[in-house]
């Protein structure tokens, strides 16, 4: 069955490679591309035709888990790599506010809809979790956004320009990814956690753990690249160290996603080197969030087999969060745009609020799979409606006119 | 000074959280401490003017004789050392097969003498010496023949020749264990394993040909390498195929292709030194040295003959080609190159079919486990030294007129 299915899908592969050559896509499809959606969906083929000989296997088992750890906490690295204090500086505070304070106030106004409609839409979903927590991860990955709307991949990845314009996203992401650990620590139920015979049983104390690795991980990379000149030995010391705290986070139940923020924005604020950081990580990143998608796609595609798909659970899930999220941007932004007034100079943050969801979205929704979901087609449907979602925030986001986005 | 702060904080890091009453026991946090730890172990040694191959499979060892890495994970170690191995067998395979141009007849005579005088020369000597039954004898000739790509691979300083010859000792290598099979009648297992192994690669390679050309970004070209290097360990168990034949075959196949070459060199190159550092330090982690005292005196006994026969099997190889007035005849240091991790995989192969040898099984592991350790630690130095030598040789070959 297994090896029919990875037939199939090489083959399928090679036909539209073959029939999209050359060929004009619509613009959604495009934007869906962009946004690397093809990567999930070969994952869950992967992951439907491997599920029935993975009980077998423990190969791919544990290569699921084990490159997840890593490829979340790679996705909070390359967040935090991108907090470079100095360059932030360059953005006017009033903007930043803004920046930041548009996910806040998303996060809020998507908490207060989803709380209200989500035990109405989707009641089984709750079934062994709290609603608030649910309601506060989604959320959080409503108040995430993709950068890739306004940059245009480069061929080859070059580090950006030391003057640039830093991407206008970024505070509003790191907001809201500070409160997805604060979330993830504080109101998620967490097994006693034990590290060199000290056992801490209190949320604060998973908090603190968590921006204690987030640290210590920061300095052993800063040190690292001070060890080693050489590139490609100094990105094999960073990815063997992002390892080391990925798989520390996943065994520890910590938030990876918020401690690789705080490991990467130490990195970039204290290394010497960051113009290597930023080329490496222009490099690897790609790669790495292909990779995410590919796994988390595959860990949907192997839970299915567990029993069928909710597929009603899904759609409510994933329109409740697209209208939500869309109500919550268009008000807030709304609303914090009439406050702050800030001038026609602005004009790189005019369209924040059109940015659509990416990867970072579904890593929120994927992170506590091993904490907060109960059962595996609680998870399915979670990750896979937020996958829905973040497709429709890729796909509607196109139709706007290039002017406004 | 710096060094050795990191190297204490990833020392203490890894024997910290295995305290308490919950310790941690994720293997991805222990792969990323132990390439940390590979890492200083390869400077180390390349200060002290030792090859850093020694250093990666000594650090394995010391992190399980120290316990800085939990007992229960030795085994887990599997599958994130299988898909090392299939990256680099893929990256061996895109090399040379982009040295097409250089293939001379004398490559494969010297792959050839390298191969069966050693299998040969140390399964006749068994069989004499230690009384082995004929199978088992010429299976540990089998793993006696093999050389070690995989150094070859990780160090870039050997020439490229000696990837090449050592690549064809290896597939040679892996071809002899056929007659193993077919001597106890097995043929339809052999012949299923050689023809899944020659069908997947093909089916990577057409698939990778096929759609290299759509893909202009790297990104796709890494994922796509990326899946096939998870993928490949699976159907090698399925199919009962050597994972190494493969993945090599695969990776010839799809540089023979010379546009494609460049790039998959550019892309493979840089992860499969990565990925080799970590591949000889799990390598060594998985040599059970605590067991090493407990062995009977035969073992060892059988062991040093194996050895013995191993290296002087492939100086003779070496030795007869000579008269070719070849300069690489001189290397006949690729006869010691250590094994690597393909020794284990024949180890693995004669544990599957333990049936085949009957009650030799657990001696051949035996055996292959003290070859692997002394090869592994040993045999580098050796090789090094050699490598000195034979490249003044082939220097001063070189430049006469």
């Amino acid at each position: 069955m297994a090896l029919l299915v990875l037939g199939i899908a090489l083959l399928l592969l090679v036909v539209s490679v073959r029939l999209m050559r050359g060929r004009d896509l619509p613009v959604y499809a495009q934007t869906l591309l962009r946004g690397k959606a093809h990567y999930l969906c070969a994952g869950i083929l992967l992951g439907v035709g491997f599920s029935s000989d993975l009980e077998g296997t423990h190969v791919l088992q544990h290569a699921q888990i084990s490159l997840m750890s890593l490829l979340i906490l790679w996705l909070g690295l390359e967040l935090g790599i991108q907090m470079e204090f100095r360059m932030l500086k360059k953005i006017p505070a009033r903007l930043l506010i803004f920046g930041a304070a548009q996910s806040a106030v998303t996060f809020l106004l998507t908490l207060t809809i989803t709380v209200f409609f989500l035990p109405r839409l989707a009641r089984h979903l709750l079934e062994g979790a709290d609603p608030f927590v649910l309601a506060s991860m989604l959320s959080v990955a409503a108040s995430v956004t993709a950068p890739w709307a306004q940059e245009p991949p480069r061929h080859p990845p070059v580090a950006p320009e030391t003057d640039a314009y830093p991407p206008p996203h970024i505070p509003g992401n790191a907001v809201s990814i500070l409160l997805f650990g604060c979330i993830s620590t504080l109101l998620i139920d967490h097994p006693p956690i034990s590290i060199a015979n000290r056992v801490f049983f209190q949320s604060t104390d998973a908090l603190f753990l968590s921006a204690a690795i987030g640290a210590g991980t920061g300095i052993l990379l800063d040190t690292a690249l001070r060890v080693e000149p050489a590139p490609v030995k100094a990105g094999y010391l960073t990815v063997a160290l992002t390892a080391a705290a990925g798989g520390l986070c996943v065994a520890l139940d910590l938030p990876a996603l918020f401690v690789g923020l705080l490991a990467g924005g130490w990195l970039m604020n204290v290394t010497l080197r960051r113009r290597d950081v930023q080329t490496f990580s222009e490099r690897i990143h790609p790669v790495m969030e292909s990779l995410f998608l590919l796994v988390a796609g595959s860990m949907i595609g192997v839970r299915t087999s567990d029993s069928p798909l909710n597929v009603q659970g899904m759609a409510s899930l994933a329109m409740l969060l697209f209208v939500s999220r869309a109500i919550a941007r268009t008000l807030g932004v709304g609303l914090l745009w009439r406050l702050l007034g800030p001038s026609s100079a602005d004009r790189p943050f005019a369209g924040t609020w059109l940015l659509p969801q990416g990867s970072l979205a579904i890593a929120v929704c994927v992170q506590p799979l091993f904490v907060a979901w109960e059962g595996p087609m609680q998870a399915v449907t979670i990750i896979g409606g937020t996958a829905i979602a973040v497709a429709l925030s890729q796909a509607v986001v196109s139709t706007f006119p290039r002017s406004s986005a | 000074m710096r060094n050795l702060i990191l190297f204490t904080c990833v020392v203490a890091l890894a024997v910290l959280i295995q305290r308490g009453p919950s310790p941690v026991v994720e293997p991805t946090c222990y792969v990323g401490l132990l390439s940390v730890l590979a890492y200083f172990a390869g400077k180390l040694c390349q200060r002290l003017g030792l090859p850093v191959e020694t250093g990666y499979v000594g650090v394995g060892v010391a992190a399980r004789g120290f316990g800085v890495l939990p007992g229960r994970l030795f085994t887990m170690f599997d599958p994130l050392v299988a898909m090392a191995l299939g990256w680099i067998g893929f990256g061996i395979g895109c090399e040379v097969g982009g040295m097409r141009d250089r293939w001379r007849p004398s490559h494969l005579s010297l792959a050839l003498f390298g191969t069966l005088l050693p299998c040969l020369c140390a399964g006749l000597i068994l069989k004499t010496l230690a009384g082995l039954p004929l199978a088992v004898a010429l299976a540990l000739g089998v793993a006696a023949s093999l050389s070690g790509p995989v150094l070859t691979f990780v160090a870039p300083d050997h020439l490229p020749e000696t990837t090449l010859v050592t690549v064809l000792c290896s597939g040679v290598s892996l071809l002899l264990y056929a007659p193993l099979t077919t001597m106890s009648g097995a043929t339809l297992p052999f012949l299923l394993g050689v023809g899944g192994a020659c069908g997947v690669a093909l089916l990577w390679a057409e698939t990778l040909v096929r759609v290299e050309p759509s893909l202009k970004a790297d990104t796709p070209l890494i994922v796509l390498l990326l899946s096939m290097v998870i993928l490949l360990p699976w159907t090698s168990a399925l199919l009962g195929h050597s994972l190494f034949l493969t993945s090599l075959l695969a990776g010839l196949l799809t540089s023979w292709r010379a546009g494609l070459q460049p790039r998959l060199r550019r892309i493979s190159a840089p992860v499969g030194r990565g990925a080799g550092a970590l591949l000889l330090a799990a390598f060594g982690v998985q040599i059970a040295i605590e067991r090493l005292p407990d062995l009977p005196k035969e073992v060892w006994g059988i062991a040093a003959i194996y050895l013995g026969g191993m290296i002087g099997g492939k100086l003779l190889g070496g030795a007869l080609v000579r008269g070719q007035a070849h300069p690489y005849g001189r290397l006949a240091g690729i006869a010691l190159l250590p094994q690597g991790l393909l020794l284990l995989e024949i180890d693995t192969q004669v544990r599957q079919r333990a049936d085949l040898f009957g009650g030799a099984a657990d001696t051949i592991h035996a055996v292959l486990t003290v070859a692997a350790l002394v090869g592994s630690l040993a045999l580098p130095l050796l090789d090094h030294l050699l490598r000195r030598v034979t490249m003044t040789a082939s220097e001063n070959y070189l430049d006469r007129p």
